[in-house]
């Protein structure tokens, strides 16, 4: 009865397939893969910065990720024992430069918080420009398994994983590592090389996590989407040219006020803030720092909130 | 034709002479697949261009096809799974025309097959699409998949016994 069902399936397929009449995509694959103007952003460089103060960057990344939240926030998220909230990264681009963002995502909980660490980022859908690798190429299939330390790198095992899609370009690979490696920061602890596996099986080498793949400026709260009442304690951290730190506030599109503040500390990432009046309304806090040189945007960060 | 594939051939040769040997079998790789030829053409297009930009790091330029291979199945799952909810509503119609179509051509039982096929579970068709077609090996299925030879028997065996439950019900 398989014998006859397999054969029937060969010539089956065979017909059906042999009536497909391919049109051609030569022209097309030959204008995408050949150096053009129309560069796409995930081979545009990642920037990695300077390895100065690696080790404290990693603190402060740490810092970032593990702070409480804010004791004046008037709405703290109700801790739920089926849900989990990760902070998962997103990626933004400013010029030519793609920078990891910290996003808030909350996700089932299971015990194991390095696999829901995962999950999220593969669930996490980012909004407006900013993007995430692993949403737009590799999580459709990327169904994490376990999450494993040893020898001093995390182990991300999955069961099956669309890798070769972002996997292309070593931008665009390594990107999808920082994202792991920073979002998986509170469940191991510290900064580890990431290694890929599927089935068990290791896809490509393992990847150094870098602190400095972090944007230079962001705001931390209030988060966006969220109800807040005037005076707005706008917070963040920057490692910005001499520590600088310029913000906006801007309603449908129009600054509203604007100032200057400074993150403390030249040469390593420090929190900054700034207090604004406002009535109520909806409102996008920007931060962002200038080039000393030619006064062009090299980073920001945005969020909006509504002042009740 | 493989053998003239190096290590020094460029990219851009190697797309265009992989594309020239290959190019035909994908579509219909992806057709199988998907049932829908410019879905799987698309896929097809990405393939190639995720192979250039992965040439200089294949250790094994024989490898190429397989890796093809395997961006066009997964090609085929990211699209179906983004095509799941934009198809729900068109998907009785659109089958209607395809066994419509397939009746005229080949008879009642071909369309049976392969509306059977288009429902067993996606690793299921997978695996019976590259033996029965492509007629590839178990090690190359479990290479293009990478999953397990057993995982390839597993598959093909219960693919078959899934396909044969909804061609025959009362068997």
């Amino acid at each position: 009865m398989n014998r006859e069902l397999d054969n029937e399936l060969r010539t089956i397929l065979r017909s059906h397939a042999e009536s497909v009449q391919p049109t051609d995509h030569l022209g097309a694959i030959r204008a995408r893969t050949q150096n053009g103007p129309a560069m796409q952003w995930w081979r545009r460089p990642l920037v990695l910065a300077g390895g100065a103060a690696l080790v404290a960057a990693s603190v402060v990344v740490g810092a970032v990720l593990l702070a409480d939240p804010d004791p004046a926030d008037p709405d703290p998220p109700m801790a739920s024992s089926a849900t989990r909230e990760v902070t998962v990264f997103e990626l933004g681009e400013v010029g030519a430069r793609v920078w990891l963002y910290p996003v808030r995502f909350t996700t089932t909980r299971t015990d194991d918080e390095a696999v829901d660490a995962v999950r999220a980022l593969t669930e996490h859908e980012p909004t407006g420009d900013r993007f995430s690798l692993w949403h737009d190429m590799c999580a459709p299939g990327a169904d994490v398994r376990a999450v494993q330390i040893a020898g001093g790198v995390v182990t991300i095992d999955f069961a099956t994983f669309a890798g070769e899609t972002c996997n292309v370009e070593p931008q665009t690979s390594m990107a999808t590592r920082q994202q792991l490696a920073l979002t998986l920061l509170p469940a191991t602890g510290k900064l580890l090389p990431v290694q890929l596996t599927v089935d068990g099986s290791p896809d490509g080498r393992p990847v150094s996590a870098d602190p400095g793949a972090l944007s230079p400026v962001v705001i931390d709260s209030p988060d966006n989407g969220t109800l807040v009442s005037s005076p707005v304690r706008v917070t963040g951290t920057s490692d910005t040219f001499e520590a600088n730190v310029q913000w906006q506030v801007l309603r449908d599109g129009e600054v509203v006020d604007e100032g200057f503040t400074s993150s403390g500390t030249m040469g390593e990432r420090g929190p900054f803030q700034f207090t604004v009046d406002l009535p109520p309304g909806t409102y996008t806090a920007r931060a962002y720092a200038t080039s000393a040189e030619d006064g062009r945007l090299v980073a920001e960060d945005t969020k909006t909130f509504t002042v009740r | 034709m493989h053998s003239d594939l190096g290590p020094a051939t460029s990219a851009d040769q190697a797309v265009e002479q992989l594309y020239a040997e290959h190019w035909a079998a994908l579509v219909r790789l992806g057709t199988l697949l998907l049932r829908d030829q410019r879905a799987a053409e698309d896929v097809a297009q990405d393939a190639f261009v995720a192979l250039h930009g992965r040439w200089g790091r294949l250790r094994e330029p024989a490898s190429a096809v397989a890796y093809l291979r395997r961006s066009v199945v997964n090609g085929c799952r990211s699209a179906q799974r983004r095509a799941v909810v934009a198809d729900r509503h068109q998907s009785e119609h659109r089958g209607n025309t395809a066994s419509a179509e397939a009746s005229v051509l080949a008879g009642e039982r071909r369309a049976e097959v392969l509306a059977a096929l288009a429902r067993i579970p996606r690793r299921q068709r997978e695996v019976l699409v590259l033996r029965h077609w492509l007629d590839l090996s178990e090690a190359d299925i479990a290479a293009v998949l990478r999953i397990s030879r057993g995982s390839v028997k597993t598959h093909s065996s219960r693919g078959l016994a899934a396909l044969r439950l909804r061609l025959e019900p009362d068997a």
